[in-house]
């Protein structure tokens, strides 16, 4: 019991830590395209373009595309793949301020979206996720401009305190929340049933009954020592210090 | 029947007084007044058994005459005034035709009057049917007072003697400094133990495991057995012989020693099992053993959905509740769909969950449900094969460790772990760790355990012939090959996800039900076929 609540204070500690809120940045961001996969056209750039600049009164903004030449981390099975490049590329690019950087990687047919400071306190893990559930269709049917237009017309919705659809969001957590209810029941069902034993106890104190023992001793039939190992042994290891790592936060879909 | 000495009515044992009361002018009269004096064949040389009965239910002890009234449905047996309308059986709850026929039943040597009074029983009852929120409306409906029936149930009641010399072995380990010194000792001396009125129910009618529920009952209110107490009131005749009770009386009585042994004596780790077998050995000690018929009074109401019957049974001396209450699948879906309710609300504010995270939702759900159903399926199969009795005790161990083992534990921490906390939370650090690989590896795993449960289970559910039950236990592998699959595929297309955590959560939700079906198995059973062949407990 005592542990539950360490670790439930642990996680709600980590919680208040990751909640911190950001300023809102008194300098317009930048703005970057690097459609390394040639994926835009002109007319699709200078449309994504637009949209970006929206959300640049509140920080940077970011369209990256990787294909095969440029990117070596494909992985099948490996879903943090795209997730790990955005947040490298977005180190690169932007730094340790206010911005968000949309990816679409070829390699692992992913797009990804990576914010950090002001803006990922609007567009948080979630709703990148949502986000790119909504738009991964148009990468699916290759029209990546449409795609990365819509992405940043979203997140500049959330920016200006819209809503966005979640339905991913909803439907899925109605799926675990049946699921975890249905195992709720259950086990509260058989909980609510169980069946105690009569002990010896009872039966002994029901009734009139004596038991008297006349004891004579305890023999010792054997006795065996083990010499335990030393529990003392030195300790190691500490935590090294960060140097230019930050916590932002992302989230995608493969298309 | 008794008639009332004022007007001739006839008197019944009226519980609140102790006494008996007239239905008619309502008078009371201390029991021994009116007592009517038993028509034994011991009293009546000129009558004997076999005029009464071709077939006497116990024969040795005294014995009485009855009327006893058989039900045409389960068979069962009712000894009960000739003037009782007996309606309905209480043992398979129909409304069957019973027949009535002139008998000799063993003569009781004692009686316990009831002390709870219908009322009292129909409110205790109330109680414990108050929790049951998945019980059907209408068995909560009919735990009102009239449904109760008062019924004497015949118990062997034992006085165990024992003296002799013990030697009771026990084990000791303690650490000192960087020595951990284990000892083994042997504890003697010389015991004298007597115990009284240790019973057990003498009448196969009485099923066993509903019996030991409301025990124990205390000797210290019983008196010589009178028939006017069983007027107003059932009763059952003892058709078991004393002896075949011993072993459990004197097991009981070992236990009853081992506890006060931990008590008396010093402590030294004492090994019970070992202690039990040396109590066992007759050998070691002079043991001496009276037993005597009782009557016990028991309220009893019956509840019939379908073929089966589920028994509520009160003790009526000391109130002891035990009632089973059966499932209903729709209350239960009701209340997962309720719950599910705030469930949702809380998910939402804490984790956004991708469709992936439902599909292993869905698989961790058919792990837990697996495992509850492992235990289920042992626990019938330990109902209707009647495992002996330490077997079952084995079993029920490991039930205990299957259901709450390391493994499903485990699985649950994982499930925590990786999603609420971390890949779904909105607020915890992004780990970028690689999940979809996490899972993947898992559902592998999960998949070779449940197929393994599966060919493990395979013959015990085969023994019990139950369609339903047989389906559920491919339908947790089947889920588990879904959710592996989703997971090597990995589709890009969250309709594909979607129907796959769906078909996993409504595998799921169809074995869940079936689940209810088996627990209402364990919760209820079918009215046996007293004296006759072929009763089967699942059929």
């Amino acid at each position: 019991m005592r542990k539950a609540l360490i670790i439930l204070c642990m996680l709600a500690a980590l919680c208040l830590t990751a909640c911190g809120h950001h300023a809102k940045p008194e300098e317009r961001g930048r703005l970057y395209i690097e459609d390394v996969s040639d994926l835009l056209s002109d007319e699709e750039e200078s449309g994504l373009r637009s949209e970006m600049e929206k959300l640049l009164e509140y920080g940077s903004a970011a369209f990256v595309s990787v294909g095969d030449a440029r990117y070596s981390g494909y992985n099948a099975y490996d879903s943090s793949a795209a997730g790990r490049y955005a947040k490298q590329k977005y180190e690169e690019l932007i730094g340790p301020e206010s911005g968000l950087l949309f990816l679409i990687d070829m390699d692992n047919r992913e797009i990804y979206i990576y914010t950090y400071g002001f803006i990922g306190d609007y567009v948080s893990r979630s709703k990148a996720r949502s986000i790119t559930d909504n738009v991964y269709r148009y990468a699916t049917d290759k029209q990546y401009g449409t795609c990365a237009t819509k992405a940043f017309e979203q997140i500049n919705t959330l920016m200006n305190g819209g809503k966005i659809a979640e339905s991913m969001r909803y439907i899925s957590n109605a799926f675990v929340a049946v699921l975890i209810a249905l195992l709720i029941n259950m086990l509260a069902l058989r909980a609510l049933n169980r069946k105690k034993e009569v002990t010896a106890a009872e039966v002994a104190d029901a009734n009139k009954n004596t038991v008297q023992f006349r004891h004579k001793g305890l023999d010792i039939i054997s006795r065996k020592v083990v010499v335990l190992r030393s529990s003392s042994s030195g300790g190691r290891g500490g935590f090294g210090g960060g140097g230019g790592h930050f916590g932002g936060h992302g989230g995608g879909h493969r298309f | 029947m008794v008639g009332c000495p004022g007007c001739g009515s006839k008197l019944v044992f009226d519980i609140e007084s102790q006494q008996m009361k007239c239905s008619y002018c309502g008078k009371l009269y201390v029991v021994s007044q009116v007592s009517k004096h038993s028509k034994s064949a011991d009293e009546h040389p000129d009558m004997t058994r076999d005029e009464y009965s071709e077939e006497p239910i116990m024969s040795e002890g005294p014995v009485m005459e009855a009327t006893v009234f058989t039900c045409s449905q389960c068979g069962a047996e009712i000894v009960a005034d000739p003037d009782e309308a007996v309606t309905w059986c209480s043992y398979c709850g129909s409304p069957a035709t019973l027949k009535s026929r002139l008998s000799m039943i063993r003569k009781p040597d004692k009686v316990i009057p009831f002390k709870i009074t219908k009322k009292e029983c129909a409110l205790r009852y109330r109680e414990v049917a108050r929790k049951q929120i998945y019980a059907p409306n209408d068995l909560i409906r009919k735990g009102k007072a009239e449904s109760f029936r008062g019924i004497y149930m015949p118990f062997w009641s034992y006085n165990v003697s024992r003296s002799g010399e013990y030697r009771f072995p026990g084990k000791t380990v303690e650490v000192i400094g960087n020595e951990q010194i284990t000892t083994s000792y042997m504890a003697n001396g010389w015991i004298e133990s007597r115990q009284h009125d240790l019973s057990h129910d003498a009448s196969v009618t009485f099923d066993d495991a509903v019996s030991e529920k409301i025990v124990p009952f205390m000797g210290k209110d019983a008196v010589e057995f009178d028939d006017c107490y069983l007027n107003g009131f059932y009763a059952n005749a003892a058709d078991q012989g004393e002896e075949e009770y011993r072993q459990n009386i004197l097991s009981t009585e070992s236990d009853i020693i081992i506890t006060k042994a931990q008590w008396n004596l010093p402590k030294f780790g004492m090994d019970e099992q070992a202690a039990k077998q040396q109590l066992a050995d007759t050998g070691n000690y002079k043991i001496s053993m009276e037993s005597s018929l009782q009557m016990y009074p028991v309220w009893f109401l019956s509840y019939r959905h379908g073929d089966r019957v589920s028994y509520a049974t009160i003790n009526g001396q000391t109130g002891k509740t035990y009632a089973d209450f059966p499932a209903s699948p729709y209350k239960y879906l009701l209340f997962s769909l309720l719950t599910a309710i705030p469930l949702y609300l809380l998910i939402n504010l804490v984790m956004s969950a991708t469709p992936a995270v439902v599909m292993f939702s869905a698989l961790i759900a058919a792990f837990v449900a697996s495992s509850i159903y492992q235990s289920e399926v042992t626990e019938i199969f330990v109902k209707q094969f009647h495992v002996s009795f330490g077997k079952k005790e084995k079993i029920a161990a490991k039930l205990k460790k299957a259901f709450t083992g390391f493994g499903t534990v485990a699985m649950i921490f994982v499930y925590v772990v990786l999603y609420l906390l971390f890949d779904t939370n909105e607020y915890l650090p992004d780990l970028g760790a690689n999940f979809d690989y996490v899972y993947m590896v898992i559902a592998a795993i999960l998949l070779v355990i449940l197929v393994i449960r599966f060919f493990k289970m395979k013959s015990r559910f085969m023994a019990l012939s139950n369609v339903r039950l047989n389906m559920t236990n491919g339908l947790f592998v089947l889920v588990a090959v879904i959710s592996l699959a989703m997971f090597i595929i990995r589709p890009a297309d969250d309709y594909l996800y979607y129907a796959g955590g769906f078909a996993a959560a409504a595998i799921v939700a169809l074995s869940v039900v079936n689940l209810i079906h088996g627990y209402n198995i364990l919760a209820s059973q079918k009215p046996k076929q007293f004296k006759r062949s072929g009763g089967d407990d699942l059929a």
